[in-house]
C-alpha cells in the first residue's frame, strides 16, 4: 500500500540520527530567523512608519523641507518596492550585489553550523523584508489612535515626539500586537524560501535530506508537520500575550472563533 | 528667540489676564468668529453661552492656539500670543484646557495621566509630580480610583479626572470646552460640582457649557454669542434677569420655561 510505505519511509528517516540532527538544525534556523525578521523589522518598521508619516506644511522652514521631503520619499518608495517583489528575488538580488562588491557569504562563518554567513545574509533580507509590512502596521496602528488623545497631549503643551513617545506609539504597539504576531507567522513559514541563498532552515535541511535519501514524500510530510508545529505553538503564545496584556484570564479554547465581548456599557 | 523662554512666568501682569481684540477666524471660506473680543480678570469665571455652531468652541481654542485666528489679537498677561516668536507650548503650559469628550490617555491609569505633563512638560521631579497629582484627585473626588485604567471608570470620572490633569499643571487659567455635554443627566452634576469649587478657590475659569443654571450661579461674566459675534455680555444677573437683546432673549427662553 502507497500509504503504509511513505509511513515505513517517514520511520526510517527519524531513525537515523543524522537525519534528525540535520532537521533538529533547520527547525532552529528557522525559529530563530523567524524572530530575528520579525522583532528587527518592527523596530526599523517603526522608523519607517516615521518616515512614511512625516507631516510637511506649507508654511514649514525651508530647512525642514529639506530633510522631510527626501526622507518621507525615500520611506515611501522603499515600502512600494519591497511589498512589491518576492522576498525571493530580493534574496537573489541581495547575493548578487554583494557578489558585485567582491563578498562571498560562503566564505563567512564557513565553519559554523546553520549560523553561517549565509544565515547571516538570510536574517538581514528577512529584516529589510518584514521592515515594510511592519511599517504599515505601526502607520495603522498610529493612525487608530483617537484625535481626541494627541489633542488632550497638546493641550499640556506637549511637544510632537513627546506626544509620539509617551501616547501614540505605545498605543499603537499594543493595539496592533495580533498582527505583529501575525507577521512572526508569516515569517515561520515564508523563511522557507531563503532557502536559494542556502540558509540553514527547515526547508533547505529538507531538501538536502530529499537528495540524500530519495524518500520526497517522508522527508516533505515531516517538515510539514513540523511547520504546522511552529506556527501553531507560536499562534498559542501570542494569544496568550495579548490576553495577559488585555488583563483578561486565559481562555484555552483560543483556536476556535468566539465572539468578542462588548466593552462598557 | 524660540528658546525655552519663560516668558508667561511673570506675576506681576496688570489685568485683565486675557484680552482679546477683534479676533476672526475663517475655515477655508467659512467665516467661524467675525469680530469677537473680550476681556477676562484674574480669579473671574467666564462662561459663554449660544447655540451650537455660534463659534463658542473655536473661541476657546484661539485662546491655547489649537486653532489659529485669521486676524485680531489675543493677550495673555499683556504678551501677544499670536506673535510668531512665542513658544506655542510654553503657553499651554498656563492655560490648561478640559475637553467635551475627555481627551485621557487610555495607555496610561488615573495618577499617571496626572503625572505625565508634569514630569514631561514642566520637568518636576517625580515625587514632586505624583504628590501634586494625589493632592488634585483627592480635590475632585477621585483619589480611592488613582490606579484604574481610564477604560475601567464612568465618564462623569473621566471628566473629574481630566479637571485634575489640568489642575496638576498649575496653570493661570483652565479653559473647559462644552466639559459636560457627553455625559448623562445623572454624571453632569458631579463635574459642575467640581468646578463650582474651583471658581470659589478663585482659579481663573473659561467656559463654554450649555448648563444655565450653573452659568446663573457660578459665572462672574456671561457672554453670549451668535453667529460668530458675541451678542451681549454681562454679569449672570443682567443676562439673566434682564436681558437687552431679542436674541438673548430669544436664546435664554428655550432654556428657561
Amino acid at each position: 500500500m502507497f500509504l503504509s510505505n511513505v509511513f515505513d519511509d517517514v520511520g526510517s528517516l527519524l531513525a537515523k540520527e543524522e537525519y534528525v540532527n540535520w532537521i533538529l538544525q533547520g527547525l532552529a534556523g528557522t525559529v530563530v530567523i523567524a524572530l530575528i525578521g520579525t522583532l528587527g523589522g518592527l523596530l526599523i518598521g517603526i522608523f519607517l512608519a516615521f518616515g512614511k508619516r512625516l507631516v510637511i506644511e506649507k508654511n514649514s522652514p525651508w530647512y525642514q523641507k529639506l530633510w522631510k521631503y527626501p526622507l518621507r520619499w525615500l520611506a515611501t518608495v522603499y515600502s512600494v518596492i519591497v511589498r512589491g517583489t518576492p522576498m525571493m528575488v530580493q534574496a537573489l538580488l541581495f547575493q548578487q550585489l554583494f557578489l558585485l562588491f567582491g563578498v562571498n557569504f560562503n566564505n563567512i562563518w564557513n565553519d559554523v553550523p546553520v549560523f553561517n554567513g549565509w544565515f547571516l545574509a538570510g536574517s538581514i533580507i528577512i529584516v529589510l523584508n518584514t521592515t515594510a509590512y511592519m511599517g504599515e502596521i505601526i502607520i495603522a496602528g498610529l493612525n487608530g489612535v483617537g484625535q481626541d488623545q494627541i489633542e488632550g497631549a497638546k493641550a499640556l503643551g506637549m511637544n510632537d515626539f513627546q506626544i509620539l513617545i509617551h501616547v501614540t506609539l505605545p498605543q499603537a504597539i499594543k493595539n496592533s500586537i495580533p498582527t505583529i504576531g501575525n507577521e512572526l507567522i508569516v515569517n515561520i513559514k515564508d523563511s522557507s524560501v531563503l532557502n536559494v541563498i542556502s540558509v540553514t532552515e527547515l526547508f533547505f535541511q529538507a531538501k538536502t535530506i530529499a537528495g540524500k535519501s530519495y524518500k520526497y514524500m517522508a522527508i516533505y510530510l515531516i517538515i510539514a508537520a513540523c511547520y504546522l508545529l511552529l506556527t501553531l505553538l507560536a499562534t498559542a503564545i501570542l494569544k496568550i500575550v495579548s490576553m495577559k496584556l488585555e488583563g483578561k484570564k486565559i481562555n484555552w479554547s483560543f483556536f476556535h472563533y468566539s465572539n468578542p465581548k462588548m466593552k462598557g456599557d | 528667540m524660540k528658546k525655552n523662554l519663560s516668558v508667561f512666568d511673570i506675576d506681576d501682569y496688570k489685568d485683565p489676564i486675557i484680552s482679546i481684540e477683534h479676533l476672526k477666524k475663517n475655515f477655508d471660506n467659512t467665516e467661524v468668529l467675525k469680530d469677537v473680543s473680550f476681556t477676562v480678570n484674574k480669579g473671574e469665571c467666564v462662561v459663554i453661552i449660544g447655540s451650537s455652531g455660534s463659534g463658542k468652541s473655536t473661541m476657546l481654542r484661539c485662546i491655547n492656539l489649537l486653532e489659529r485666528p485669521t486676524s485680531g489679537s489675543i493677550k495673555f498677561k499683556g504678551i501677544d500670543i499670536l506673535d510668531k516668536n512665542i513658544p506655542v507650548n510654553k503657553l499651554r503650559e498656563k492655560v490648561s484646557m478640559v475637553f467635551q469628550s475627555f481627551d485621557l490617555f487610555n495607555n496610561m491609569n488615573v495618577l499617571k495621566n496626572c503625572i505625565i505633563g508634569q514630569t514631561k512638560v514642566l520637568k518636576r521631579n517625580p515625587l514632586e509630580a505624583k504628590k501634586i497629582a494625589l493632592d488634585n484627585l483627592t480635590k475632585v473626588g477621585m483619589i480611592d480610583r488613582k490606579d484604574f485604567k481610564i477604560s475601567e471608570i464612568s465618564g462623569g470620572q473621566k471628566q473629574r479626572v481630566a479637571i485634575a490633569r489640568a489642575l496638576s499643571m498649575s496653570p493661570d487659567v483652565i479653559l473647559f470646552d462644552e466639559p459636560t455635554s457627553a455625559l448623562d443627566p445623572e454624571m453632569v452634576g458631579e463635574v459642575l460640582g467640581v468646578m463650582k469649587e474651583l471658581a470659589k478657590e478663585g482659579m481663573t475659569m473659561i467656559v463654554v457649557t450649555h448648563e444655565m443654571a450653573f452659568a446663573r450661579d457660578v459665572a462672574d461674566k456671561v457672554i453670549f454669542m451668535d453667529n460668530g459675534y458675541i451678542v451681549e455680555t454681562g454679569t449672570s444677573e443682567e443676562i439673566f434677569s434682564s436681558p437687552k437683546e431679542e436674541r438673548t432673549r430669544e436664546f435664554l427662553s428655550r432654556y428657561i420655561g
